[in-house]
């Protein structure tokens, strides 16, 4: 019964993907920015859904699982401030700048700030090259969830193939405005579910109390912060969410609104949507250890769907799993899109093969691209059997450690372009260095103190742009008019 | 848009939100407390701050010119679109 629903469900998605295709007009603009015609409640469903992720759901659970409570104090409350602020600071102005210049993709946008092409050209690299760990997650947590919850009948390999293939599918269909419906109808799904889930499960348990009483008897520590977290690794977590002022995805789905005004009603509302998200993984997470005591940390991306098959009526548990691959396609097909953009624009078009190429076939490149990447993550994500939570934050560090050059970009008209090479330079070394060394040892922080690498490469990175910037030549008065017309 | 000095209170209130957020003071509390861990309800509990935050935020700060809307502008809202 499980099977059937689920299907049903994916062949939902493409329906929705399938209807909004009707609204696409066929341009470019449309198919990358929705003509820029978002308003605010899909705005906010978007940047919703957007990110929350696999990380979100399986992730938070998973980590929950073994690390208790806090895993709430270190990435939902924090990025239910920083999130919403990094979109009323950096997104309303990016979304002015990208409708008055025209830009679909945040390479155009520096490019074009700092006059120089190479810049644009290694960023797009780098850019690329940090969402990768990110699709990781949503292809890895496709594969486990259609596992766990048909009890192994399919297979992780095509689990994750089979989200790919539907996530491609309606994503190719008619790019932004797809990608903003299915995601509104989706992050409803994930929304509603997880609510119901949560309450079948903890009915279940004989009530959320109760089931907090069980955990207390055997596992009290994870009630409570305690060991598991170190004050400065709160206080340096918090630089995590800024990340969101670097994702390509997030720059994509502002620059769709309407009105700057559209903003206004996702921002507010935001926070409490990370709080009815995360409150039910991380306590599903943290009950799940009574039910299921020695699960490994790669097991432990599954707490939550083993919990709703432990605890669900067969039914309910399709339905349930369907709302897990709504958060997890979610995010994919924004992810998937903005990678075609950024290949479409910034390298297909910049460097001039749009001459040789129709309109279709720069758009169809922008896809094969996507599938060729895509095909690569899979691939990556049936050898890895690490953590979805601890994975994730390595995409989000580089991200955030990048924030100076969006920052610098935005609010300081003494930065320069070599500025903006150190200060990704510096990111790329310090977070290749970091990571190997948290790859061989999960939950490294800088000589055990708690103090997270995030903190210290987004400190070097932001030194290395003041420091960097006021050594060389200020830009041209040009370029200052056009991006600081106020002035 | 508020005054200067509302705008420089709002910014002011958001920097002690961000360092309320470091709730040392329940470290190892596991009180429970409406139902909830206190460690976890304290946070719930920022959450909805943080939405009443933005709210301000918006209300006096508001970083952009404010445009005109879609009905004085002349313009639909045909626009915004249905599936």
């Amino acid at each position: 019964m499980i099977i059937p629903i689920i299907f049903v469900y994916l062949a939902l998605v493409i329906l929705v993907g399938s209807l909004s295709h009707r609204l696409f007009r066929g341009t470019g603009e449309d198919y990358f920015v929705a003509t820029r015609s978002i308003g605010p409640f899909v705005l906010l469903m978007s940047l919703f859904g957007t990110n929350m992720t696999a990380f979100a759901l399986l992730g938070a659970s998973g980590e929950a699982y073994h690390e208790g409570i806090g895993v709430f104090t270190l990435m939902a409350s924090s990025s239910a401030l920083i999130i919403p602020s990094v979109f009323f600071f950096v997104g309303t102005r990016l979304w002015a700048i990208g409708k008055r210049e025209g830009y679909i993709t945040q390479v155009q946008y520096f490019r074009a700030r700092w006059g120089s092409d190479r810049l644009g050209l290694l960023l797009f690299v780098v850019l690329v090259g940090l969402v990768v760990p990110y699709l990781l997650i949503g292809v890895m947590a496709g594969g486990v969830t259609l596992n766990q919850v048909t009890d192994g009948q399919i297979p992780e390999w095509l689990g994750g193939l089979i989200i790919c293939a539907v996530v491609l599918t309606y994503v190719s269909t008619s790019g932004l405005r797809a990608t903003a419906w299915v995601n509104t109808f989706q992050t409803l799904v994930f929304m509603i579910l997880g609510a119901v889930a949560f309450v079948v499960i903890t009915r279940k348990l004989g009530g959320l109390s109760q089931g907090l009483e069980r955990v207390m008897e055997t596992h009290p520590e994870l009630l409570i912060r305690g060991d598991h977290i170190k004050p400065l690794q709160l206080l340096t977590y918090t630089c995590i969410p800024l990340s969101v002022g670097m994702f390509p995805h997030m720059f994509m789905h502002w620059l769709s609104a309407r009105r700057a005004e559209a903003f206004r009603f996702p921002l507010k509302v935001y926070p409490l949507c990370i709080a009815a998200v995360w409150v039910p993984s991380v306590l599903l997470g943290v009950l799940g250890r009574v039910d299921f005591p020695e699960l490994t940390v790669g097991e432990a991306n599954s707490v939550l769907v083993k919990m709703i098959t432990l605890h669900s009526p067969e039914i309910v548990a399709g339905l349930l799993a369907a709302g897990v691959l709504a958060a997890v396609m979610s995010s994919l097909d924004s992810q998937f899109l903005s990678l075609g953009s950024m290949f479409t624009a910034d390298i297909v078009r910049h460097y001039g093969f749009h001459d040789r190429m129709s309109e279709r076939a720069q758009v169809r490149a922008g896809r094969l691209f996507v599938v060729g990447l895509v095909a690569v993550i899979y691939v990556l994500s049936l050898v890895t059997d690490r953590s979805i939570f601890k994975l994730a934050v390595w995409s989000f560090t580089g991200f955030a450690s990048l924030f100076p050059v969006v920052a610098a970009a935005l609010f300081w008209k003494r930065s320069t372009k070599y500025g903006a090479y150190a200060s990704i330079l510096s990111v790329v070394v310090l977070w290749i260095y970091f990571f190997r060394l948290g790859w061989e040892s999960p939950g490294y922080t800088l000589g055990g103190t708690g103090v997270m690498p995030v903190a210290f490469i987004l400190g070097v990175s932001a030194l290395s742009m003041i420091v960097v910037s006021l050594l060389t030549q200020p830009p041209a008065e040009s370029v200052l008019r056009k991006f600081f017309p106020s002035s | 848009m508020g005054n200067a000095s509302t705008r420089r209170l709002v910014y002011a209130i958001l920097l002690l939100a961000y360092l309320l957020h470091n709730d040392l003071w329940l470290w190892h509390d596991s009180r429970i407390i409406l139902g909830l861990p206190v460690g976890l309800l304290y946070h719930v509990g920022f959450c909805a701050a943080a939405s009443v935050i933005l709210y301000l935020l918006i209300r006096f700060c508001w970083p952009l010119p404010q445009q005109p809307s879609p009905a004085a502008a002349g313009t639909s809202h045909k626009d915004e679109a249905q599936p």
